[in-house]
């Protein structure tokens, strides 16, 4: 990778530890709470945590990490370094994207780790929990991208918008699907073939979010 | 070798409400140039040109040897920049920023950037949010300087400052052009500032390069004449008069043209010369825009 992708990166992780201490830290104690029992609130509620940590933490990364950019004129800064716009855009995903999957992939190995050890979730719920948070991985990288193409609030917020609605809508569209449903009930830890379709179309749709992403960065004339 | 750090040809961008005119313009290197025009008049979008940070829609551009905006990485490597409207992150402190550029340029100089803090009376420690806009100014300044670039673009980075502020800045300018192989780009609609320190001059106005050329020639050149008309006469066309004012036989005469050869020509036109008197930079300028949006020509 070039150094100077680095570089940035790095400078973005620097600049929001604070924050992302903030959501690591709130993750940790959600986490803790799904070690209770699940027929206990306490275990709600920390399943509650965890989806409320990764929709706060879309649209926050997005405006702390990406509009401010624009809106606090730190672009102008950053662009005059010896930077193009495609490293800058290929560093503004990564540094994004990992700083995103972090408390992401806290959940979903603890989630894992929880129905795997526990008497009372069936394993057949693995494939519907990862399901569920590669949807909101997809959700954070269309927020994401249109945060970084429209540079503009607004975008961010209606894709928000787009995205809480469209997450809604998918677990309720696949309950709907036999194959899942009664998958979820299973203690089958092996996917099947309709869960491991859903999830190819999420990891192509997530690559062909970033790859447009990337592509518009690079066709951009004016950076500030 | 290239004599010109910056050579922009026919360069033009269109927006919907502004259009840069294919304009030409040459740095030579070593020089400071003071590029000067009214809010709105091009200033910033050249500056962002040359730095690759707009792409242009027509002409070429060089910097420092590169193409740009093609090879404005390799160019940025030596390019210094300051702009009004450029802002450090306010979280964070003006160390941290010094390590981030120390990271990334290597002709990052600590012991000149520890000389230019307390210089300038920063404090390294303190945040970026807490500091004026005279110390903001003053710390991307630092940054800019500290890693001894080949070409230092200033963007207006005196607007706005108190005039303590403002005389450390063109101090630490005047001190950088020790250096004769760096070449200073300085924008400015303040002519006195540009008057101080720059060698070269360049006006733009609305989106066109009126007048470009040493400050000297531009000095030696601009005249008022002071001139008392004999009863009777009328003032008839008169050759390189950009500006006439004044009633009844007294009228005072401002020229971009002055030689002591216009003397002869006036005089036999029936003009007695009272006075002639150098122009400053700034009424330089304001009569340049004045004639070319009458139409006439510099």
């Amino acid at each position: 990778m070039n150094s100077m992708i680095k570089q940035l990166i790095r400078k973005d992780w620097q600049i929001n530890r604070t924050m992302m201490a903030i959501y690591i830290g709130a993750m940790l104690i959600a986490n803790v709470m799904l070690l209770a029992d699940p027929d206990n609130i306490v275990f709600g509620m920390g399943v509650i945590l965890i989806l409320t940590i990764l929709f706060i933490l879309c649209i926050h990364l997005t405006t702390s990490n990406v509009i401010s950019e624009y809106s606090q004129k730190t672009l102008t800064f950053i662009m005059s370094l010896p930077v193009s716009a495609r490293h800058y855009a290929i560093a503004k995903l990564a540094a994004n994207l990992s700083m995103f999957c972090v408390p992401w992939l806290m959940a979903l190995l603890s989630s894992w780790l929880i129905i795997l050890t526990s008497d009372s979730l069936p394993n057949g719920l693995t494939a519907l929990v990862t399901l569920g948070l590669v949807e909101i991985l997809l959700s954070y990288c269309l927020i994401m991208m249109l945060g970084i193409v429209t540079e503009s609030q607004h975008g961010a917020i209606g894709a928000m918008a787009i995205s809480n609605l469209g997450f809604q809508g998918f677990i309720w569209g696949i309950l709907k699907i036999p194959a899942i449903a009664q998958h979820r009930d299973s203690n089958q830890l092996a996917w099947n073939s309709t869960e491991l379709s859903i999830l190819a179309i999420q990891l192509v749709v997530i690559i062909g979010l970033l790859g447009t992403t990337l592509l518009i960065q690079q066709r951009k004339t004016n950076f500030i | 070798m290239n004599n010109h750090a910056v050579e922009l040809r026919n360069v033009g961008k269109d927006y919907k409400y502004f259009r840069l005119n294919d304009i030409s313009l040459n740095l030579p290197t070593g020089s400071i140039t003071g590029f000067i025009g009214v809010n709105g008049a091009g200033k910033s979008t050249t500056i962002r040109i040359l730095l690759g940070l707009v792409h242009q829609d027509r002409g070429s551009v060089q910097v420092l040897g590169q193409t740009m905006p093609d090879q404005q990485v390799l160019a940025k490597r030596e390019i210094g920049y300051v702009s009004e409207d450029m802002r450090l992150y306010p979280k964070a402190n003006l160390a941290w920023h010094m390590q981030f550029i120390q990271s990334i340029y290597p002709n990052w100089d600590q012991a000149y950037a520890e000389q230019l803090l307390k210089r300038f009376d920063l404090r390294a420690e303190q945040k970026i949010k807490g500091l004026s806009h005279g110390q903001r100014v003053k710390a991307t300044l630092l940054l800019a300087l500290a890693h001894r670039p080949k070409l230092l673009v200033l963007d207006e980075p005196t607007t706005g400052l108190d005039p303590v502020a403002r005389q450390e800045v063109l101090s630490a300018l005047m001190e950088v052009l020790a250096d004769e192989q760096r070449t200073i780009l300085f924008s400015s609609h303040n002519t006195l500032d540009v008057e101080q320190i720059s060698d070269q001059v360049a006006f733009i106005d609305q989106g066109s390069i009126i007048e470009a050329t040493s400050k000297e020639d531009l000095l030696d050149l601009w005249r008022r004449l002071r001139v008392r008309i004999a009863p009777g006469q009328t003032l008839t066309e008169l050759p390189h008069i950009i500006q006439q004012q004044g009633n009844g036989q007294l009228q005072s005469l401002i020229t971009n043209r002055y030689s002591p050869d216009l003397h002869q020509i006036y005089q036999q036109a029936g003009l007695e010369i009272q006075a002639v008197e150098h122009l400053t930079l700034e009424e330089i300028f304001v009569a340049s825009i004045q004639a070319r949006r009458e139409g006439k020509t510099l």
